[in-house]
């Protein structure tokens, strides 16, 4: 009986805090998608300051395009080869970013069919492992600043290109996201990106995203008919139906 | 077996210069906004996968000669997003479609609208 009135007030004091705990830690989740605008390609209307070898590969990748709303040239384009768009690119796709938030994780569910990798966002505390390989989504983590969450993304691989724009990077990018849902239907993201080996200083970005609660998830990938024909034509099934595709 | 290499060989160079069936980029360059064309036809085939959905039509031209065409319609997460169904369309079925005829003369356009046999009006995506 002691105990329990002894314990009483440390059950008191949980609960109480419970409600706090939740509001500092806002949900996310959502289907969010770029409303249609004209630069939904890059992170902001200048370009990035590169450095001299980046921007002449800037320059490659947007030979004859005049329109700063267009996207890179096809043929120099990761995507055209298959390639995940990879983060941040993925930001500037105009398909939508499922967030599902649980304890210690933020996972990322692109609807593109330029990035079929699902992004994980450690929020448990964890650092960025020693020795994690470089891939298309890099390695993220996360923690909450007041309602926004800041996620830290590093380990990226530079075959990848920051935005549609064609803007390149290199293996030293480093990307940082704040997260913040302003109302119940708008989630903010604002961008800051180092890359001390291809920019000459830090570089800044936003998006503005809208939940959109309707869409149908389709599954599928951007190069599907390529790797048909190619499947078609070794199995010899269905054959004439694909391989006419790759005519 | 060496002559099935080299052709498997040549396919696959192709195939790879290629790239998808239709770039998703730079669609203003391929495609005549600016002359849209409407054409009455019967569909030869209809098939909602990824990455375009694919969509095939017959137009008897003034002489009676059939000529084929292909349509560039969407990815088909976008055009389910648009109320495109995969029973919507079936080989036989008379369409009328709108669309930009592709710059290069072939026989292929970016889709603006077709109407079903049933009525139903599909857009296309972009």
């Amino acid at each position: 009986m002691a105990t329990a009135l002894a314990l009483s007030p440390l059950l008191l004091a949980q609960t109480s805090t419970r409600p706090e705990a939740a509001k500092s830690a806002p949900d996310l989740s959502g289907m969010w998608m770029l409303p249609p605008g004209r630069l939904t390609s890059r992170f902001r209307a200048e370009d990035a300051p590169l450095q001299p070898w980046a921007l002449e590969i800037y320059k490659v990748n947007r030979e004859g395009v005049t329109d700063p709303s267009s996207s890179g040239l096809n043929g120099l384009d990761p995507e055209m080869y298959c390639l995940p768009l990879g983060v941040p690119r993925v930001y500037t796709s105009p398909s939508p970013i499922e967030i599902v938030q649980v304890p210690g994780r933020v996972y990322m569910i692109f609807q593109s069919l330029q990035n079929p990798l699902p992004r994980y966002i450690y929020t448990d505390g964890q650092g960025h492992p020693e020795g994690y390989p470089i891939t298309f989504m890099g390695h993220s983590v996360g923690h909450w600043d007041g309602d926004t969450l800041v996620v830290d993304t590093i380990n990226l691989d530079a075959d990848s290109w920051l935005d549609h724009s064609g803007t390149p990077h290199s293996d030293a990018l480093r990307v940082v996201e704040r997260l913040r849902r302003v109302d119940q239907d708008t989630l903010e993201v604002e961008f800051r990106f180092e890359d001390p080996k291809a920019f000459t200083r830090p570089w800044t970005g936003k998006k503005v995203l809208k939940l959109s609660p309707d869409w149908q998830y389709i599954p599928g990938l951007i190069c599907e008919d390529r790797f048909k024909a190619d499947f078609a034509r070794k199995s010899l099934r269905d054959e004439k139906d694909w391989v006419e595709l790759g005519k | 077996m060496k002559s099935q290499f080299v052709g498997w060989a040549a396919a696959v160079v192709l195939l790879a210069v290629s790239g998808p069936l239709f770039g998703h980029h730079n669609s203003a360059a391929r495609y005549d906004k600016e002359h849209p064309v409407t054409l009455n036809g019967t569909v030869t085939e209809f098939k909602m996968v990824n990455p375009h959905a694919r969509l095939r039509f017959d137009v008897k031209d003034e002489n009676g000669t059939i000529v084929k065409w292909e349509v560039e319609s969407g990815s088909p997460s976008g055009l389910y997003r648009r109320g495109w169904r995969i029973d919507d369309l079936k080989p036989g079925d008379r369409i009328t479609v709108t669309g930009a005829p592709a710059v290069d003369g072939s026989k292929t356009m970016e889709l603006t609208k077709l109407v079903t046999p049933s009525g139903k009006e599909l857009l296309g995506v972009g």
